[in-house]
């Protein structure tokens, strides 16, 4: 009688433990079929992430990724587009191929004419929505002003149209000549933090990189911060800027601009503003380009009467 | 059998076959799976630092590949950027260092970066070769990790080493996945192997147990237990012997019960003992035959149930024990509960048990009834011998008066001679001169004639006397001769010769003399008529003749004697009957049909034996046997007698 009970309690055990994780997995897939989709689709402007130094394809799995949980959540799917030519955005935009578009500041302006756009966001980093550049040289170096750098070296970002502009613009606010003319030599670098090195190991005697890049280089090595000075600041800048195009459903939209809201609340949206080395995203508005679009006229001016 | 054993014994009992060999099978199971598990999981970790071992060379090959012109033309900065996007890049780098020779130290982790002033033997190892990696403890990461050195060469020169610190988070992560998969498969396949065993040893054991359950019910008596198993291999072999020994067992063996019942239904009384007289077991005849209970008899001594006037005294138990398995069967008296006295026939036997004496079996037979009828039998025995020898005498008497004639010839003749005899002296005592020798010749035959006269009535009176029946040596010849003393006389008046041809040398018979003539005269007489009947077929040239032949035969050591006659013989109808009493052939009145009778009882109380040998036409041969005396069997019995 002992045996006969053991055995039918050793089979049931046996049985139950093969069809525990079964029945789950069936519930879970059966639930998934109710939802309704929308369509989504986000287009990305390389110049946007020159800025941010991040690695493309890990945005692109994080976004895929975003996108992918909130299109869960709120019923819609979508993907994400990296776009280096600014005619094919226009062009995308114009066919409703693209629902919403990120974008550097600078190219943002100079197509803003052509776009059909509602201005929505951008991001903020170290808890501001702008950003600066900076003219940085050695400590030992004995330069204090901007003026003093004329016929120094320097390190650009080649790949930072705006870096150029900005430092144009700042020296020709100091009556100096461009920078093609003012440094006798201008070595292109591919990444901002790469010319702040190039400086702290003493290849160049100067670089022009964003406020953030180097606060970062500081943060990771404090003995830049040490052997490095800021020499000239240029004026506050919006970062980056994402809209919806117009005519995209409202009720699409809003369940976005909820989700973008509390995108620091979840797990995957954490992880994109990790990723993206930003602190969150916030709304901007017209008054936000105003530093922006002073500094591109200036620089227009300066050109003009050079 | 000592205490520990009996506790081992009793718990192996406890244990059963069953539970031993599931014990044992599972636990070979739990070895094996244990085996199995340790080996993989050693093989498995090996593995995971090899893949984690050639992730970092890999990682360290790039690196080094990445930064080898940057070192020669001392591009730091790329050597720092490049580092830095490969540790902050990759989430399982914890650390890179890169150690020149005769330069740039640096350490770099995903939030940090440094440089080092001086950079120790630790960074430097003596080997050139690549270092297999390790799990050791760093500081720069405050955690364990797997540390790997890489050579970093330029061409053939070394420029450098270039270490590598990986998170184990993944080696932890996938020994922990590893454990846990081993831990489910050893619990599964441990259930399923708990199964097996569990099946295995139900199906080993089973036939087994029912053996050894059939076995049981045959030691307990039920010889009809039959184990039906078909496993195809020796257990089965082991049933049909099981069944075999059952069935022999069946045939040959009685049953518990069947015992039982023989006990309960036999008649006679069955007393069992143990050694020192105690009764132990009694059957239900006992208990009828002595009116106690079971209860009053158990444990009691063997003596209360025997008479004090029986034959086995009433001593203690022991010494009644020791009376019956010494006198074997014997005839004695029980005592019954009321009292009264039963006449058994008493036997007992040792009882043994392995060579050991551990009791008596008794036996009682009631013989009340037997005795009551011995008792009438013997009364009718004592009457039927009164009357036997009151047909013995009565005819001896008609013997005698059938022989009278021939016994008054027998008297005549010396009567005869001597009044002649007397008439010649009277004659020679009236001469002038008596001649003295004739006178003494005459009168000698007076004398001889008168003694012959006073034996022959001697004999007669001897004969005819009723007297007691008495055993005593005798001499077969002298009664043969005596018996025709008595007959001899008419026989020759009836002209019928008579031989007689007595053996040499004849030991003693051991009997009665006169009843034995008895019977000489009955076989002589029976002869006598039987030739006077063949003289009425006027015979030509017929003589009559009888003979009677006495001899000694040795070997059986008896006394023969043949009585044959030349009659007219027995019919083979009335042969059967000859010594029934009152069948006689001849007329009525001549004969009382006893004789032959009355020979054969008298042949029979001799403890010899009388028979018809021969009989036909031509006559017939009477043939008897008789025991010799012990005594006198060596010697003739004439001299014997004196």
């Amino acid at each position: 009688m002992l045996q006969n009970r053991l055995i039918k309690f050793t089979i049931i055990t046996l049985i139950l433990l093969v069809l525990n994780p079964i029945f789950p997995a069936r519930s879970q897939t059966s639930g998934d079929q109710t939802h309704h989709t929308y369509p989504f689709s986000v287009g990305f402007e390389l110049d946007t992430f020159i800025n941010m130094e991040v690695d493309l394809k890990s945005v692109k799995s994080a976004m895929d990724i975003w996108i992918w949980k909130v299109g869960r959540k709120i019923s819609f799917s979508g993907r994400t587009y990296f776009y280096d030519d600014l005619s094919m955005i226009i062009k995308d935009l114009r066919a409703e191929k693209l629902d919403m578009v990120t974008m550097s500041p600078l190219n943002f302006i100079r197509i803003s004419e052509k776009l059909d756009s509602d201005i929505a966001y951008s991001y903020t980093k170290n808890n501001k929505k702008t950003h600066k550049y900076l003219l940085l040289t050695r400590s030992d170096s004995g330069f204090t002003k901007i003026d003093q750098t004329k016929g120094i070296n320097i390190a650009l970002n080649k790949r930072d149209a705006m870096s150029r502009i900005m430092l144009d613009v700042l020296l020709f606010r100091n009556n100096q000549t461009d920078a093609k003319n003012h440094f006798s030599d201008i070595r292109e670098m591919n990444k901002f933090s790469k010319t702040v090195l190039a400086v702290f190991f003493g290849q160049v005697e100067s670089c022009f990189t964003t406020d953030a890049v180097f606060q970062l280089m500081v943060e990771l090595n404090p003995q830049v911060g040490k052997n490095i000075k800021i020499v000239a600041e240029s004026p506050e800048i919006i970062n980056g800027v994402s809209f919806f195009r117009k005519g995209y459903s409202s009720e699409a939209r809003s369940a976005i601009q909820n989700e973008i809201s509390n995108i620091h609340q979840t797990v995957h949206g954490r992880q994109i503003l990790m990723l993206f080395k930003i602190d969150g995203i916030t709304h901007i508005e017209e008054k936000d380009f105003d530093s922006l679009n002073k500094i591109i006229k200036d620089y227009d001016k300066y050109k003009q009467n050079d | 059998m000592t205490e520990s054993k009996k506790i081992q014994t009793d718990r192996k009992r406890r244990m059963g076959i069953f539970l031993q060999m599931f014990i044992l099978s599972t636990t070979m199971i739990i070895f094996i799976i244990s085996m199995f598990t340790w080996i993989s999981i050693v093989r498995q970790r090996g593995a995971i630092v090899k893949i984690m071992e050639a992730q970092a060379e890999s990682v360290c090959s790039s690196i080094a590949q990445a930064c080898a012109n940057a070192a020669v033309i001392d591009d730091f900065s790329f050597i720092v950027d490049y580092n830095l996007e490969v540790v902050q890049q990759s989430s399982n780098i914890l650390y890179i260092l890169v150690i020149q020779n005769d330069g740039l130290n640096l350490v770099l982790t995903k939030d940090k970066w440094k440089q080092l002033d001086h950079a120790d033997t630790t960074w430097r190892p003596a080997s050139r070769e690549t270092e297999k990696g390790r799990i050791l403890y760093s500081s720069i990461a405050n955690g364990d990790v797997f540390h790997y050195s890489y050579p970093l060469h330029y061409s053939v020169k070394q420029w450098g080493w270039l270490h590598l610190g990986l998170s184990i988070d993944d080696f932890n992560r996938e020994t922990e996945t590893m454990y846990v998969i081993m831990s489910i498969l050893c619990i599964f396949f441990l259930i399923l192997g708990t199964m097996g065993a569990l099946i295995f040893t139900r199906k080993m054991t089973r036939p087994v147990l029912m053996i050894g359950k059939v076995t049981e019910r045959i030691a307990g008596g039920d010889l009809s237990a039959r184990v039906e198993i078909e496993t195809g291999d020796e257990l089965e072999d082991l049933a049909l012997s099981v069944n075999k020994m059952a069935e022999t067992l069946e045939k040959t063996t009685v049953s518990k019960d069947f015992m039982d019942s023989i006990l309960a239904n036999m008649t006679e009384s069955l007393v069992v003992t143990s050694t020192s007289g105690q009764i132990q077991m009694v059957n239900r005849a006992t208990l009828k035959l002595l009116g106690y209970t079971e209860g009053e008899l158990m444990d009691q001594s063997i003596s209360m149930i025997f008479s004090s006037n029986g034959e086995l005294s009433t001593g203690s138990g022991m010494d009644t024990l020791n009376q019956i398995v010494l006198t074997g069967k014997i005839e004695t008296r029980l005592r019954a509960k009321a009292g009264n006295e039963i006449p058994v026939l008493f036997s007992g036997g040792l009882m043994k048990n392995k060579k050991q004496i551990c009791g008596t079996v008794c036996v009682a037979l009631n013989i009340q009834d037997r005795k009551i009828t011995e008792r009438y039998l013997a009364e009718a025995n004592r009457e039927l011998k009164e009357t036997q020898a009151q047909l013995i005498q009565s005819a001896k008497l008609a013997s005698i008066g059938e022989l009278s004639a021939g016994i008054a010839h027998e008297l005549n003749q010396p009567l005869m001679v001597i009044r002649t005899n007397a008439q010649l002296l009277a004659r020679q005592l009236g001469s002038q001169q008596p001649d003295i020798s004739k006178l003494i010749r005459y009168s000698a035959p007076l004398d001889r004639n008168t003694k012959r006269m006073m034996d022959i009535i001697n004999h007669l009176r001897s004969f005819s006397r009723q007297t007691r029946t008495e055993y005593n040596p005798i001499d077969m010849n002298t009664v043969v001769r005596n018996a025709f003393m008595m007959i001899s006389a008419q026989l020759r008046i009836h002209g019928i010769n008579v031989t007689i041809d007595t053996g040499q040398n004849l030991p003693c018979a051991y009997g009665n003399s006169t009843q034995l003539e008895q019977v000489m005269l009955n076989l002589i007489t029976n002869a006598r008529d039987a030739i006077m009947d063949k003289f009425e077929q006027n015979i030509d040239n017929f003589v009559g003749e009888i003979s009677v032949t006495t001899r000694w035969n040795r070997e059986k050591a008896e006394l023969n004697m043949w009585i044959k006659d030349n009659g007219v013989g027995i019919s083979p109808r009335n042969k059967p009957q000859i010594f029934d009493p009152f069948f006689t052939t001849k007329d009525v009145g001549k004969g009382t049909g006893l004789g032959l009778s009355i020979s054969y009882g008298i042949i029979q109380d001799h403890r010899g034996s009388i028979e018809v040998n021969q009989t036909d036409h031509e006559g017939t041969t009477f043939f008897i046997r008789l025991p010799v005396d012990d005594k006198s069997v060596n010697d003739d019995c004439n001299k014997y007698l004196g």
